[in-house]
């Protein structure tokens, strides 16, 4: 998996790009927790490249909204793919983090 | 194991895409028995929260909201077990509902008990934790101070809500609190005075226990007059009991009014 991170005013922008499984969790999570330690309190993950994610997967994010809500900050994920907007939906994460249908729209509503 | 865990993963999405939920559901189960023999109870959390999933969307035709439920209870366990109490609390949230479509009332007053009781830990977890990876990060970098104390407001008002009636799902707590004030009460009169048939009086455990109950029932016949300390004690049980009989009887109907 490959983790991109660019700055866009205030929102750090991660961009993700592959499969999200066990490993590539783990360098996710480092990644954030580094994004973290920089300060950053807007995250906003864009899913366009990502082909499949994991439990694994799943479980940093929501780790990672935690880290950032009790910061004062906030996490959002946009360009879903329909399927993994669905494993979002059954597993009730799309009520703990905020989605939105592309880039424009996330960073506007940040 | 892991690959092993994966491969199934993968597999159980594919068929959740193709709307093959029995075959989706067995492979979650069982990615999340795997992940729960290795510990990793956030996973784990995932897979049963995916499998109840599977579960509710078959139940749009068949009464399966119970086998939902379970799974939705086994994915809150785990993610207690994993320390995520928010999520948890989420999970036991859905099973209530489930619970309830499938008219199981006994289950959703547990999960929902439940549910409140993992919301107030996640409270303390998220500010306490120190097995969570925030403390990596500087102090003064992860908190916010105005959520610190909205958590500790919110926090305190479900403990109270917790000791006094379970959330509304525990009627015999109010009984118990309500025992306990009576009782605590009659200690502190058995320390002042009363005044019966206009003469001062010093009363014992009996008497003191005697008054505490017309003071906290509302009954107040009158022929104990609370005088100096007993007054004060007399209105702060009087003004707990303008609560304690209502949240009785509404947890009461609330909990047996379902069946």
């Amino acid at each position: 998996m490959k983790i991109l991170v660019n700055a866009v005013d205030d929102v750090t922008v991660v961009i993700l790009e592959g499969e999200l499984n066990v490993d590539d969790s783990i360098m996710l999570r480092e990644a954030f927790l580094k994004i973290l330690k920089d300060g950053a309190k807007e995250v906003m993950v864009d899913f366009e490249k990502v082909s499949f994610i994991g439990s694994a997967g799943l479980a940093t994010l929501i780790e990672m909204m935690q880290l950032l809500r009790k910061a004062g900050g906030k996490l959002g994920c946009c360009n879903i793919n329909n399927s993994i907007r669905g494993l979002f939906e059954i597993t009730k994460i799309h009520k703990l983090i905020s989605i939105y249908d592309n880039r424009a729209l996330a960073l506007k509503s940040f | 194991m892991t690959d092993n865990i994966k491969s199934m993963e993968i597999a159980a999405q594919g068929f959740l895409h193709e709307k093959k939920y029995d075959e989706a559901l067995k492979l979650f189960s069982q990615a999340a028995g795997s992940y729960q023999d290795l510990g990793q109870h956030q996973q784990a959390a995932m897979c049963y929260a995916l499998a109840a999933g599977c579960y509710e969307s078959k139940a749009g035709t068949q009464s399966l909201y119970y086998y939902a439920s379970t799974y939705y209870s086994k994915a809150a366990k785990e993610a207690e077990a994993s320390g995520d109490f928010e999520y948890a609390s989420m999970m036991y949230k859905h099973a209530g509902i489930c619970y309830e479509r499938d008219l199981e009332f006994v289950g959703f007053s547990e999960c929902f008990y439940l549910s409140k009781e993992c919301y107030r830990k996640s409270l303390v977890s998220n500010l306490f934790n120190t097995k969570h990876p925030s403390h990596e990060i500087p102090i003064m970098q992860r908190i916010d101070f105005k959520n610190v104390v909205g958590s500790i407001i919110l926090w305190i008002s479900l403990s109270f809500s917790s000791l006094i009636w379970g959330h509304g799902e525990r009627p015999l707590r109010t009984v118990g609190f309500g025992c306990f004030l009576v009782f605590f009460s009659a200690l502190f009169y058995t320390q002042g005075h009363f005044m019966v048939s206009q003469a001062i009086h010093k009363p014992n455990f009996l008497e003191s226990l005697y008054f505490s109950v017309v003071t906290i029932t509302h009954i107040g016949y009158g022929d104990f007059v609370p005088v100096g300390f007993n007054k004060a004690v007399a209105v702060l049980e009087e003004f707990a009991g303008i609560f304690i009989l209502p949240l009785f009887l509404t947890a009461l109907c609330r909990k047996y009014l379902r069946f």
